[in-house]
């Protein structure tokens, strides 16, 4: 009888711990790295410890990170954002740098890359570029364009004028053929006719009474589908408020909060995917219920300010990075749980889930 | 027909010996010999011509079309090594600065006017510009006296848009709260109609160039220590002047002696390099006729510590007064009143020529340089500020007569005072000065008809900023405020006693309280203490 019970726990024991291996592995199928954005490299992240898994060696700040669907491969603009890097975040190797520097039959074409990404499949680059041909011994501005990349021979295929102060491209969430550009104001690009057409004014509202937004996209997010930034609006009648604009990925809409407190200004925000509650970072950290609009919790960095904030892929504690050389990892009530030291300074930190 | 030979002769020498004279005098009589085909000078066309071509008018591209102070030229310069790879030694960089300032810098009325740009003052409250679009688009980042202190061509003007363009185009995002390119493009007409490269001023003055050798006197103000009197003598020396001055406060020590070195740079721009003892000190002066040079000095190592003087040439043919103690005489009463000057002994009551009400009561000549003196002034007198005349005495400078001291000012009125000497960066100390106001003839405080009183002691302190409910007090960490008003603030980097602000800068609220006449005044100014200048090349 004893015997008979230990064969058959000998047997459902190894079932039991398969069974419970592959339902984790049906729950959580890719593997989660952080992606910040260094001085002179790319730093991955392992947030599970957390560990520094690699560190990629790259040319001059990190500014853009853009990834794949599948999170396998990321596009990466530094150089004083003069290359993109692809990169393999698989094993964490640079597949290739294009540099889009030219020649014309007066000097250089100084192009400099203002917000990038890369398509949903990799095959394709789209680079917001500003445009000076450095001549013998003067200077000609040429107009800012979006240019679309071959990924495989690197050689630009079509372009669009686009307008100055352009700084973010973002691909339309399960929609590969359009993407947002963020500027002054939100336009739509279309990539079937390449054709790119105001989408929403924000600095330029059509009702000036609802106010003008400003707001620098250094720090995009959208790894849950909700892009998200800080807001400072501007009325007509004086009044300056600051608070958090962000805009669901898929159907393009976006929304706008003001919260209840004089403007401190902050560099960036990050919604969770239920749209609950939002989190800004600089040199204090609020926690805001978007219902209320309400700061229901506020905090200070550690260490001084940090730029970037963002959500751990279960969405279920804090990232913060940018600015000094560290990663902070923080429950949802703002308080420091573990802290890593990073190799240089950072500006921004992206979550990635890398399908396995 | 020997005669006629002779005369027809006499003729030719004698035009060669004109047009020869023509060529090589200047009206200040300083020999300019400039070859026809050199542009600009030989250096230049060494350093530059690679780069920039002569043009179908003759011209070298760009360079002939701008003109530039030597502070203004010298960035240039730096710019074209920095990044363009212009190589050259220091030798031949400085006399690119003294040639491009001679054949294409400023006239002195244009130089006059940005005078505090080219002396590098910190915490010059400099006026905003009256175009809009100027405001608009460039004083975010730059001091009006920097593109105040450049003539350009129309085309010029616009290739800076362009510059500013290709060279920083993050400017779009900098400026996202205007329209930049709009915005510059409207400057850019007001800047060629108002700052153009052609100018009257400029063709009279090029070429010309004073002799300042010989001996001065020199009359300075340095806050926090007041004024001071002295002497000073130019001696020529290879590629300028030898200077050597000694100088004494009022309220102070003994004489204090500098020596240094002087070029002159577009026929009257000197700039001066001191030692004394073991401090270097800057000046940048323009001399502005044959007995007088204006300027402003300050320490190589502390932008902040600085003073203003003035040269008067030395003459013995008579009297001249440049400085008064006070030079505000008060309405009803008998003020006693210290000149200083030159051939005093000289001076005489009825040499000075006062207004109605005035009259001097004694003049006491206590030395060729200073007199005592007693001067009545009748209630009934006209509050105002005037000029002494007299065709026996030189009298410089204005005078004040006033009912009261209504109220006081500090300068400046905002203070940017700079972290430093940890590092590579030089600290940046502030000198706060009171000044006492009458609301002249209106009785009105802060109108235009008030009247500067002139600086005044005072008793300085420190509150927190704002002075009420301030979340944080920031004056333990900042910096020090002296009892004659010298701020001088820490160094830069980590403190690790501050919480969350980790490095000395913060605010504070800067007090002055002065008894003036029995009456207390008190006035405030809003300090702050801020890091190093690191990126000091868009002033």
């Amino acid at each position: 009888m004893t015997k008979k019970l230990v064969q058959i726990l000998f047997f459902v024991f190894p079932l039991l711990v398969l069974s419970n291996f592959s339902i984790g592995s049906a729950e959580k199928n890719y593997t989660e790295r952080v992606f910040i954005s260094g001085y002179g490299q790319i730093i991955v992240v392992d947030p599970s410890v957390p560990k520094i898994a690699e560190s990629i060696e790259v040319k001059g700040p990190v500014r853009d990170m853009s990834f794949t669907e599948d999170g396998k491969t990321g596009l990466f603009l530094a150089n004083d954002r003069k290359s993109l890097y692809v990169v393999d975040t698989v094993q964490n190797k640079i597949i290739d740098e294009i540099n889009l520097q030219a020649r014309t039959d007066k000097g250089l074409l100084d192009r400099r890359v203002w917000g990038s990404t890369i398509s949903p499949d990799g095959k394709k680059a789209y680079a917001f570029v500003t445009q000076g041909e450095k001549r013998r011994n003067s200077f000609k501005v040429h107009p800012s364009k979006i240019l679309e990349i071959d990924l495989g021979s690197k050689e630009e295929l079509r372009s669009v004028e686009a307008p100055y102060g352009t700084h973010v491209l973002q691909f339309k969430q399960d929609d590969a053929s359009k993407i947002f550009v963020w500027g002054y104001d939100l336009f739509e690009l279309d990539l079937k006719d390449m054709k790119l057409k105001l989408k929403q004014g924000i600095k330029n509202p059509e009702n000036k009474e609802n106010g003008a937004g400003n707001y620098l996209m250094l720090f995009p997010r959208g790894e849950n589908g909700i892009n998200s930034i800080p807001l400072i609006k501007e009325y007509p009648d004086g009044r300056v408020t600051e608070g958090i604009m962000w805009m669901n990925r898929q159907s393009g809409k976006i929304k706008t909060l003001e919260y209840d407190r004089e403007p401190i200004g902050m560099f960036s925000a990050v919604i969770d995917k239920n749209e609950q509650y939002a989190y800004t970072t600089l040199n204090k950290w609020y926690k805001v219920d978007i219902k209320s609009q309400k700061i229901v919790k506020e905090s200070a960095p550690p260490n001084g300010s940090l730029y970037g904030v963002n959500l751990s892929a279960d969405e279920e504690k804090l990232y913060y990075s940018g600015a000094g050389n560290e990663f902070i990892i923080a429950n949802k009530d703002l308080e420091v749980e573990k802290h890593l030291v990073l190799p240089t300074d950072t500006l921004d930190l992206k979550v990635i889930k890398i399908k396995q | 027909m020997v005669k006629q030979k002779l005369g027809s002769l006499i003729v030719i020498v004698g035009f060669l010996s004109i047009m020869s004279a023509c060529v090589e005098q200047s009206p200040t009589g300083h020999s300019e010999k400039k070859t026809a085909n050199v542009h600009v000078s030989k250096q230049v066309e060494k350093s530059c011509i690679s780069c920039h071509a002569v043009d179908q008018e003759g011209k070298l591209e760009r360079i002939e079309s701008v003109r530039k102070s030597p502070e203004g030229w010298a960035q240039t310069i730096a710019r074209m090594e920095r990044i363009h790879g212009l190589k050259i030694t220091d030798k031949e960089r400085e006399q690119l600065v003294v040639d491009l300032s001679k054949e294409r810098g400023l006239a002195p009325e244009e130089a006059e006017k940005v005078q505090y740009w080219l002396a590098n003052k910190p915490s010059y409250l400099e006026a905003n510009p009256p175009n809009e679009s100027v405001v608009k688009s460039c004083i975010g980042c730059h001091a009006a006296g920097r593109f105040e202190a450049q003539r350009r061509t129309e085309e010029e003007w616009k290739n800076l848009k362009d510059f500013h363009l290709v060279m920083y185009p993050s400017i779009y995002l900098n400026h996202r709260h205007t329209d930049w390119p709009e915005e510059a493009d409207k400057a850019i007409e007001y800047l060629a109609k108002n700052y153009g490269v052609e100018s009257k001023v400029w063709d009279q003055w090029k070429g010309n160039e004073y002799d300042v050798s010989g001996k001065w006197k020199v009359v300075g103000f340095q806050g926090t220590k007041g004024f001071y009197l002295g002497e000073s003598e130019f001696t020529k020396s290879n590629d300028g002047y030898t200077e050597k001055k000694s100088i004494k406060f009022l309220k102070g020590q003994g004489p204090q002696e500098l020596s240094g070195n002087m070029k002159i740079y577009t026929g009257y721009m000197l700039r001066s390099h001191y030692m004394q003892g073991k401090k270097k000190i800057n000046g940048s002066y323009n001399v502005t006729s044959e007995n007088l040079i204006k300027g402003d000095w300050s320490y190589k190592e502390d932008l902040g510590i600085t003073g203003e003087e003035t040269y008067y040439k030395v003459q013995n043919e008579k009297p001249e007064i440049f400085h008064s103690e006070p030079r505000a005489w008060k309405k009803g009463t008998t003020n006693k009143v210290n000149l200083y000057g030159m051939n005093l002994k000289k001076l005489k009551t009825e040499d000075l020529e006062l207004p109605k009400g005035v009259e001097v009561t004694k003049l006491t000549a206590t030395s060729d340089e200073q007199i005592e003196a007693e001067i009545k002034v009748s209630k009934n007198s006209e509050t105002d500020t005037f000029l002494v005349n007299g065709d026996k005495v030189a009298v410089h400078g204005k005078f004040t007569l006033y009912d009261k001291a209504d109220y006081l000012k500090i300068e400046p009125s905002y203070g940017v005072s700079r972290m430093g000497d940890a590092g590579p960066m030089d600290k940046v100390s502030i000198q706060y000065v009171a000044y006492a106001y009458s609301n002249g003839k209106d009785g009105k405080s802060e109108t235009k008809d008030d009247l500067k009183l002139g600086p005044v002691e005072a008793e300085w302190s420190l509150l927190t900023y704002p002075e009420k409910n301030a979340k944080r007090d920031d004056r333990p960490y900042i910096g020090k405020l002296d009892k004659n008003g010298l701020y001088t603030p820490k160094e830069e980097g980590v403190n690790k006693d501050r919480t969350f602000v980790q490095e000395n800068v913060g605010s504070a609220t800067v007090t002055a309280k002065s008894i003036i006449d029995g009456e207390t005044l008190t006035t405030k100014s809003h300090h702050i203490t801020t890091v190093p200048d690191y990126v000091n090349n868009i002033h």
